[in-house]
């Protein structure tokens, strides 16, 4: 594997250190945001590509039954045993969908729970930025925020690790008890 | 002889293909879509082997396995679990359910229908 090469540019440079610059609060809340945004984004991905892999699985499985129907009129000839082996293999490789169907979800659970942070950290910030109040003191409506921003990365923590160990759809392992 | 195969697994590939490799090979199958569905319906229909994945909403697979030994009627009868997980632990949890065997998706179907002819013989 190749090292990725890294260009620096003055702007870029400038950029750094405008941004060391700023606020701890500020930085804080720029991250929340930036990582809110780009979950958002990545949620409707995922969820885009879940509605296309239905969609694909569901045309496939269509053709695939629809060309074992054809094949019921064929009799036992050399083509339509031929094409009975291909349809016997088809129906191994077609489960992919359902081991992409599970990363997918994995990945939308770790997208979500990592877009609950976001919305959290923003949350905080705001709260840090705003004015004393006699009603609901600050100091107490810093520690209720504080919990949900731990509260959301401990849900963060709590993605476990995915079950789909498979890379490709070679036929997985038989064990008898 | 050909069986009546109870098949349960959230995924309708998955459900359509057991069925397209079992019907081949000339057994009837019955599908659920979850474990709760799976158990109703085997409480409805004597089968003579139960295939299940392991992760499914409503009733996991080894839930399943544990209230179908439960039963009188399934005490004997062949459960396989047919899942993406592959964890030893998993399978040793899945064994001690009372499942017959554990098998890792993608299945192969030509290995499949050898495995229900060995197990319900």
């Amino acid at each position: 594997m190749g090292s990725r090469k890294v260009s620096v540019d003055s702007a870029a440079v400038s950029h750094v250190n405008d941004t060391a610059e700023e606020n701890f609060e500020h930085l804080v809340g720029r991250v929340g945001a930036a990582l809110n945004l780009q979950c958002r984004a990545a949620h409707q991905e995922l969820e885009q590509t879940q509605v296309l892999l239905a969609q694909a699985t569901r045309k496939l499985l269509d053709t695939f039954h629809a060309a074992n129907r054809a094949l019921a009129g064929l009799g036992a000839d050399e083509t339509a045993v031929r094409v009975e082996q291909n349809l016997l293999a088809a129906s191994q490789h077609l489960q992919f969908s359902d081991l992409v169907g599970q990363l997918l979800a994995n990945a939308e659970q770790r997208v979500d729970a990592l877009l609950l942070v976001s919305q959290r950290l923003q949350e905080l910030v705001q709260a840090m930025g705003a004015p004393e109040c006699g009603a609901h003191p600050q100091a107490a409506q810093l520690a209720c925020e504080k919990s949900a921003v731990l509260e959301a990365i401990v849900a963060l923590e709590a993605c476990g690790n995915t079950r789909v160990r498979q890379w490709d759809t070679q036929a997985g392992r038989v064990e008898l008890f | 002889m050909k069986k009546l195969v109870l098949t349960v697994d959230d995924s309708t590939a998955i459900r359509e293909m057991l069925a397209y490799v079992l019907k081949s090979a000339g057994h009837r199958v019955i599908e659920a879509e979850d474990g709760m569905d799976g158990l109703q319906k085997a409480l409805a229909n004597q089968v003579d082997l139960v295939i299940t994945d392991q992760s499914m909403p409503k009733m996991d697979g080894i839930t399943l396995v544990k209230a179908l030994r439960a039963l009188p009627q399934y005490q004997r009868v062949p459960i396989l679990l047919l899942t993406t997980e592959s964890s030893d632990s998993m399978k040793e949890e899945g064994r001690s359910a009372g499942a017959t065997g554990w098998l890792v998706k993608p299945f192969d179907p030509n290995k499949l229908i050898e495995v229900v002819e060995k197990v319900t013989r």
